[in-house]
């Protein structure tokens, strides 16, 4: 059931007629039967069973921390950790041979399922979230506007909407039927109109001329984002159509002045995720550890280039994701670093001053947009591939040169 | 600019949207984090 397709044309107009002028129990059962309906059309029955047994696991930790605390919570994590990984198809002989393929069991969305439930199990571990009911946890996990790709809702925000839809006026839903065929317009014209120009997997890399190749380079940045945003929008604005208020994911993007403030304009509720489950933690432990305690850079760089690892690998099964993620990293660590040195040097003022400036703004503007472009590379070409790339590229600069 | 002029103005960019989506729109498309 593509977003473009008259099945699902049909599947939304009905949520959003008949789900906001529902209340209580047949509110969240028909949410169910639309959510299913849309999982079964993605996944078939097989998967469907293994991604609702996942998300039954993912329920019954959530359930047991509350009361069992610390070790329950570290089992649930590991349990439900290590099903992923087997059910995304993560193979150590996958680093070193051709490259690891999804198991037959893997089902589109797994990734997002994942990081929703282990939000859901840590937050209940810590009583962020009060109570987790079946219906309410099903229709989290499942929600037809966030299963396959997000935004990664939080659970809190999910049942409070669900419990009180927000009241719209009229012209909020103009704006949201606007912001769903913005986003339908993104996808499925004008992303697939530049993808045959972008860079993507079995290019002739050798013989395409420099300038071409930098220009596919650029143009996958803008293509994955008229694709992910335009998906975004039509999602966000079918929900705000039936009282949901999803996460932001995207805000201009190509404006970024730094890799850091990228991550806060691209995937937004991926980072804001990475920061609350993997960064904040890792980084408050280091900074309580012995050997670290008197190292806050080091801590700081350390749990930079952990959470960058881990949204590499979150993001596919094979090591050139790793390797996206690890520049992301040390991307970060350099801006910290930086940063860090020339407030040192000229005082916080000064340098702010420094960067405010036009010249300046545009040209922090031009490096982030060169940097993230290319380290896409490594997100759609596999290692082979994107070392080629590189080494044509070079090679075009030094002819230029 | 009135409310019921700014919805009006929605309504024709909305009416656009339609036609270009009727027009271009009907396509095979796999998104690229259908992957994930």
């Amino acid at each position: 059931m593509t977003l473009n397709s008259w099945q699902f044309l049909v599947l939304a107009t009905s949520a959003v007629l008949v789900l906001p002028r529902l209340s209580g129990w047949p509110r969240v059962a028909t949410a169910l039967a639309v959510n299913l309906i849309f999982a079964w059309s993605y996944w078939g029955m097989a998967a469907m069973a293994v991604a609702l047994g996942y998300i039954a696991a993912g329920y019954v930790c959530a359930r047991v921390v509350r009361t069992r605390g610390g070790a329950a919570l570290v089992l649930g994590l590991v349990a439900l950790t290590t099903a992923f990984l087997y059910l995304r198809g993560y193979r150590l002989d996958g680093w070193t041979g051709p490259g690891a393929a999804p198991t037959l069991l893997a089902f589109t969305g797994i990734s997002f399922l994942f990081f929703k439930m282990v939000h859901v199990v840590v937050d209940a571990a810590s009583g962020s979230i009060d109570r987790v009911t079946l219906g309410s946890y099903l229709n989290y996990c499942l929600n037809f506007t966030t299963v396959l790709m997000g935004p990664i809702q939080r659970y809190q925000d999910f049942v409070a909407q669900e419990n009180a839809p927000e009241a719209a006026s009229l012209e909020d839903h103009v704006d949201a039927v606007n912001r769903v065929l913005r986003g339908l317009l993104k996808s499925f014209v004008l992303a697939p109109f530049i993808a045959p120009y972008v860079l993507a997997p079995g290019r002739p890399i050798e013989s395409m001329g420099g300038g071409t190749l930098l220009l596919a380079t650029y143009g996958f940045y803008v293509f994955l984002y008229l694709d992910f945003s335009g998906y975004c929008d039509t999602m966000i604005g079918i929900a705000r159509l039936m009282g949901l208020r999803l996460p932001e994911n995207f805000d201009l993007p190509f404006l970024s002045r730094n890799v850091s403030e990228y991550w806060l304009r691209v995937h937004r509720s991926l980072t804001l995720w990475l920061t609350d489950y993997i960064f904040t933690p890792v980084y408050l432990w280091a900074l309580h550890s012995r050997g670290l305690r008197a190292r806050v850079f080091l801590a700081l760089a350390g749990s930079l280039m952990l959470t960058m690892f881990v949204a590499g690998v979150w993001h596919g099964t094979t090591p050139n994701f790793a390797v996206f993620g690890l520049v992301h990293g040390l991307a970060l660590v350099a801006v910290r670093g930086y940063e860090q040195l020339m407030v040192r040097k000229l005082g916080r003022a000064r340098f702010r001053e420094i960067t405010g400036m036009p010249g300046v703004r545009a040209a922090a503007t031009a490096l982030t947009y060169n940097f993230t472009s290319l380290a896409y590379t490594f997100f759609v070409l596999d290692l082979g591939e994107s070392m080629r790339v590189f080494r044509r590229l070079a090679v075009a600069l030094a002819g230029a040169s | 600019m009135t409310v019921r002029v700014r919805i009006a103005v929605k309504l024709v960019w909305m009416a656009a949207l339609v036609g270009m989506l009727i027009l271009f729109g009907q396509v095979n498309h796999v998104f690229v984090y259908q992957a994930f």
